[in-house]
């Protein structure tokens, strides 16, 4: 069980995220405790697919998943990543330094989704107390050709 | 009608997120605005399991259904009728906002002595507060026991490990909503609650022995029509223009009639488009969509990103149109079948330039996924949420839809 990836249990690596080349991106899922399950090559880019169980706290408890999907340019260079599940992940390591963009206070009353966007990061995120879908990318490193339409856990 | 219509606070009700100078929890030297608007007149009598829900009457509230609930201090005589509490098909309990006096009055937990207090993950960024106990009834029945209610506190400087990792602050409720009624399953907040205690906030860890001071779904502690709740009786508001308000009916226990059953995932499965307690969608030429049926969102959030989308305040919503929208909608394992749903997008601008505050067609831009928030609710059926068996697999549960 890796807590690390529940925002507000352990303190994040704030250098980690978008941006990071591929052995990066493999170390810190490695460090998180995701399991690489799938690799899927696309025109324009590769798509790294991660995923994480843990099991319930209490008997009767469901077990709390996430699934990280991390997007790389023909570079290796990580650009976009979705992810989707139980476990709310640790903005500040699936973005990196683009976590600075977000402002601290969200002023939009809409409690089940999370959207901004600037001139480089875009993220949106919808989802309930159970579970959470999201997509960020850096607006400036979109490969050409690739649709932010691809940014997304399903295949 | 008692609220104040939107103009001009539609603007902050609808700019996602701005910037602040202010670090999440921190006070503000200037008021808190609160919400001024009262129950309206003319809903129907509550009885013994129903209670009317209607527009909120808080200014710039657009597409939120809210119940007014009575809040009484535990074996006391001291209670406020409190209006403009947001029914949520997507969060599980009670919450408050600090600015209401009851919320003063309420006890708050205690462990070993030390006041108990949450940090509630909303998808929007947390909420921090302390945990209390409030008498309250649903519907004309009393609760036979005190509930678990957090206090939603933006005044408190919340601690680290509630704020780190790239969290933001949800905004504070006010003056959108004075509350929030949580009625989604499981019975207890544990999937996206941590808890603290004493001033210095360390760290609780809820066990079975402590379970029942966590925050939880208060239908669950009905002695009868606790198998889950319904959302009826709402119109089905014009698509081109929606609606100056709307008033429907909640019903505590799900009543004899034919529904659509969807169950919601329950397993350990992370390779297919489910979440533990969500749907799958296929909208659009896309499968694979994780969705839900959601009150407490304002709009259809949904993955098209062909629609042509607002910029500036809007920024977040359609500002293009698409009529006859289709998506199938299907359940896990048990008792599920499928469900189409048909429904439209209207450009938020013009929606918001009729002075409405209910509308069906509102929605925005969300990859991977379709919420299907409150605007569903406009489309003329019941939908409800049910928790008993055969829809509780592993604690989850299914929603259902009416005729």
């Amino acid at each position: 069980m890796n807590l690390a990836l529940v925002t507000g249990v352990h303190p994040a690596t704030a250098e980690a995220g978008l941006g990071d080349l591929r052995p990066e991106v493999m170390a810190k899922a490695q460090s998180l405790g995701l399991s690489l399950v799938r690799t899927d090559q696309r025109e324009g880019y590769t798509a790294l697919t991660f995923t994480h169980s843990e099991t319930g706290t209490l008997p009767g408890r469901p077990p709390r998943t996430l699934i990280v999907r991390e997007f790389l340019d023909s570079g290796g260079r990580s650009f976009a990543v979705a992810w989707r599940g139980s476990l709310h992940p640790d903005l500040s390591l699936l973005l990196g330094e683009l976590s600075g963009h977000l402002p601290p206070v969200n002023r939009s009353p809409t409690r089940h989704r999370l959207f901004f966007q600037d001139g480089r990061l875009v993220i949106s995120v919808v989802g309930t107390s159970l579970f959470q879908s999201g997509a960020a990318w850096d607006k400036t490193r979109l490969p050409q050709g690739v649709s932010p339409a691809r940014i997304r856990i399903a295949p | 009608m008692t609220g104040t219509r939107i103009g001009g606070m539609a603007l902050l009700f609808f700019s996602l997120i701005s910037l602040s100078g202010c670090g999440g929890g921190s006070s503000s030297s200037s008021p808190t605005p609160v919400c001024t608007g009262t129950t309206p007149p003319g809903l129907s009598p509550l009885t013994a399991n129903t209670m009317p829900v209607y527009q909120s009457t808080c200014a710039g509230a657009v597409n939120s259904p809210s119940v007014t609930l009575t809040i009484c201090v535990p074996s006391s005589s001291t209670c406020e009728d409190v209006p403009n509490i947001l029914l949520d098909y997507g969060s599980t309990g009670l919450r408050l906002s600090h600015t209401l006096s009851i919320s003063g009055e309420l006890p708050q937990e205690q462990v070993s002595g030390q006041g108990l207090f949450e940090c509630y993950q909303f998808v929007s960024g947390y909420n921090f507060g302390p945990v209390v106990t409030a008498q309250i009834s649903l519907g004309t029945t009393q609760l036979s026991q005190p509930v678990p209610v957090q206090i939603s506190n933006s005044s408190l400087q919340a601690p680290s490990s509630c704020t780190q990792g790239g969290t933001v602050s949800s905004a504070p409720f006010q003056p959108y909503y004075n509350g929030i009624l949580g009625v989604l399953f499981p019975r207890y907040d544990y999937l996206s609650g941590i808890y603290y205690e004493g001033n210095g906030y360390s760290p609780v860890n809820m066990t079975s022995s402590n379970e029942y001071l966590e925050v939880q779904n208060p239908v669950y502690l009905l002695a009868s029509n606790n198998n889950g709740v319904l959302l009826s009786g709402l119109p089905a508001v014009s698509t081109s223009d929606g609606a100056f308000t709307v008033t429907g009916t909640l019903t505590f226990g799900i009543p004899s009639g034919n529904y659509t059953t969807l169950e919601t995932n329950s397993s350990t499965t992370t390779n297919t488009c489910e979440s533990y307690g969500s749907l799958c969608a296929t909208y659009n030429n896309t499968s694979g969509l994780t969705a839900l049926f959601d009150t407490g969102s304002n709009g259809f959030f949904i993955d098209n990103s062909s629609l042509p989308q607002c910029t500036g305040n809007l920024s977040g919503f359609f500002c293009g149109n698409a009529s006859n929208q289709s998506a199938t909608l299907t359940g896990a394992t048990g008792p599920s079948g499928s469900y189409t749903l048909n429904f439209s997008i209207v450009s938020a601008q013009t929606l918001l330039a009729t002075g409405n505050n209910d509308f069906s067609t509102l929605g925005g831009n969300a990859p991977g996924a379709f919420d299907a928030g409150f605007p569903a609710f406009l489309l003329g059926y019941p939908i409800g949420i049910r928790w008993d068996a055969p829809c509780n697999t592993n604690g989850a549960g299914c929603f259902l839809i009416g005729q």
